[in-house]
C-alpha cells in the first residue's frame, strides 16, 4: 500500500456492482475503489445495486480499508443531494 | 516510492540546471520525480559542466544517476551512449526526448536558420532518440519513450511558427512510432505541457523587454488553472505525468497525449 490519495475523501459512482470473485472481475468502479483504498483514499462505493454495493464494502472493509456504501442513482438529482448534503 | 524500481532511464535535456538554480526544466525535474520513483536515471545534455555537477548532487543524496553528453541532434551521440547503456546495464526501459529549445520570435521575424535550430532539436532529435533507443528496447522485446510536445504542439498562439512546426511534429511522430513498435511491446505517448515556469521562461524574461514580458505573462489569464492559482505550471508537475506514462502502471497506455496545461486548450 502507498499513499498517493492519503486524506483524500473520493466517491466513486457504478462502483458497487461486482464483488472481488465475480465471474468477470470487478468493473472499472470497483476496481477503481479498490485502488483508492490501496493508495490511502476513503472511498464512497455508490450505486443502485444495493446488496451487491454493500457486500462489495464489506469486502473492502475486511482488507482493512475505509469505504462506506451509499446508494446512487445517478440520474435522480434529489439523491445526489441527499448524498452530498444530507 | 517505487513506481520506476529497476528501470534504466535516460533522459534528454536534462542537465541544464542543477540544484542551485532558480528553477529546474522539465529534465531535471523529471530526473528527481524518477529518482525518487527508484530509477537509475542517465542525465544527459550539451551543458557537460552543469549536467555533471547536477548529476554529482544527486548522487550525494543517494540516488543512481550519470551524466553522459549527447547532442540530440547528431546521431553519433545517440550511438555513443546507447552503446554504453548496453554495454552497462544490457537494457533500456525509458526514454524521455526532452531536449527542446524554443525562440520569442514570430512567423515575421524567423530566419532559415531559425527554423533548421528548432526543428533539428525539437523535431530532429526525437526521431533520432526513437531510432536508437527503440533499437536496443527491441532486445528487451519491452521499453517506454515519452517525447516532449506542448500544448504549442496541439494550438497555435503568436509566436514561433518554427517551435509549433516542430512540437506538432513530435505529436505525430509519436503516434506512427507507437504503431510501429507495438509489436515489440514498446509504447510512445507525447506529453503536452502548457504554461510552465521553466529556465527557458526565466531565460525568455532576461531576453526581452519588461513590456514584452508583461504581455506574454498575460498569457497565463488564457488558462484557466494558470488564472485560477495565479501561478505558473511547476516542472515537477510534468515529471509526475512522465512517471505515469514511463511506468508499468501505464502498460496499455500507447499513442497518445498527456496535455497538462491548466486547461488551456480546452477551450
Amino acid at each position: 500500500m502507498t499513499n498517493r490519495l492519503d486524506g483524500k475523501v473520493a466517491l466513486i459512482t457504478g462502483s458497487g456492482g461486482a464483488l472481488f470473485d465475480s465471474e468477470f472481475g470487478l468493473g472499472f468502479g470497483g476496481s477503481s475503489a479498490f485502488r483508492f483504498c490501496q493508495e490511502g483514499a476513503t472511498v464512497i462505493v455508490s450505486d443502485i445495486n444495493d446488496d451487491i454495493g454493500q457486500q462489495f464494502t464489506e469486502e473492502l472493509k475486511e482488507k482493512g480499508f475505509n469505504a462506506h456504501y451509499k446508494h446512487l442513482d445517478t440520474t435522480n438529482e434529489t439523491e445526489w443531494k441527499k448524498l452530498l448534503i444530507g | 516510492m517505487n513506481r520506476l524500481d529497476g528501470k534504466i532511464a535516460l533522459i534528454t535535456g536534462s542537465g541544464a540546471e542543477t540544484l542551485k538554480s532558480e528553477v529546474l526544466g522539465i529534465g531535471g525535474a523529471t530526473v528527481i520525480e524518477f529518482c525518487k520513483e527508484g530509477a537509475t536515471v542517465i542525465i544527459s545534455d550539451v551543458f557537460d559542466k552543469e549536467g555533471s555537477e547536477f548529476a554529482s548532487e544527486l548522487k550525494s543524496k543517494g540516488y543512481d544517476v550519470y551524466y553522459k553528453h549527447i547532442d540530440v541532434t547528431k546521431n553519433a551521440d545517440w550511438d555513443n551512449v546507447i552503446s554504453w547503456i548496453e554495454k552497462t546495464f544490457g537494457k533500456l526501459d525509458i526514454l524521455v526526448n526532452n531536449a527542446g529549445i524554443s525562440m520569442p520570435i514570430n512567423l515575421f521575424t524567423t530566419t532559415e536558420a531559425d527554423w533548421d535550430k528548432t526543428n533539428d532539436v525539437n523535431s530532429k532529435g526525437c526521431f533520432l532518440g526513437m531510432k536508437a533507443a527503440s533499437a536496443l528496447m527491441q532486445k528487451n522485446n519491452s521499453g517506454s519513450i515519452v517525447n516532449i510536445s506542448s500544448m504549442y504542439g496541439l494550438v497555435g498562439s503568436p509566436y514561433s511558427v518554427g517551435y509549433h512546426a516542430s512540437k506538432g511534429a513530435v505529436r505525430l511522430m509519436s503516434k506512427a512510432a507507437a504503431i510501429q513498435l507495438a509489436p515489440y511491446k514498446i509504447r510512445v505517448n507525447s506529453v503536452c505541457p502548457g504554461m510552465v515556469m521553466s529556465p527557458m521562461q526565466v531565460r525568455k524574461k532576461a531576453n526581452i523587454s519588461s513590456e514584452k514580458w508583461e504581455e506574454f505573462v498575460g498569457f497565463l489569464e488564457d488558462s484557466p488553472l494558470n488564472k485560477a492559482k495565479k501561478e505558473w505550471i511547476p516542472t515537477s508537475q510534468i515529471g509526475l505525468g512522465i512517471v505515469y506514462l514511463a511506468s508499468d502502471e501505464a502498460q496499455w497506455v500507447t499513442g497518445t497525449d498527456l496535455v497538462i496545461d491548466g486547461g488551456q486548450t480546452a477551450q
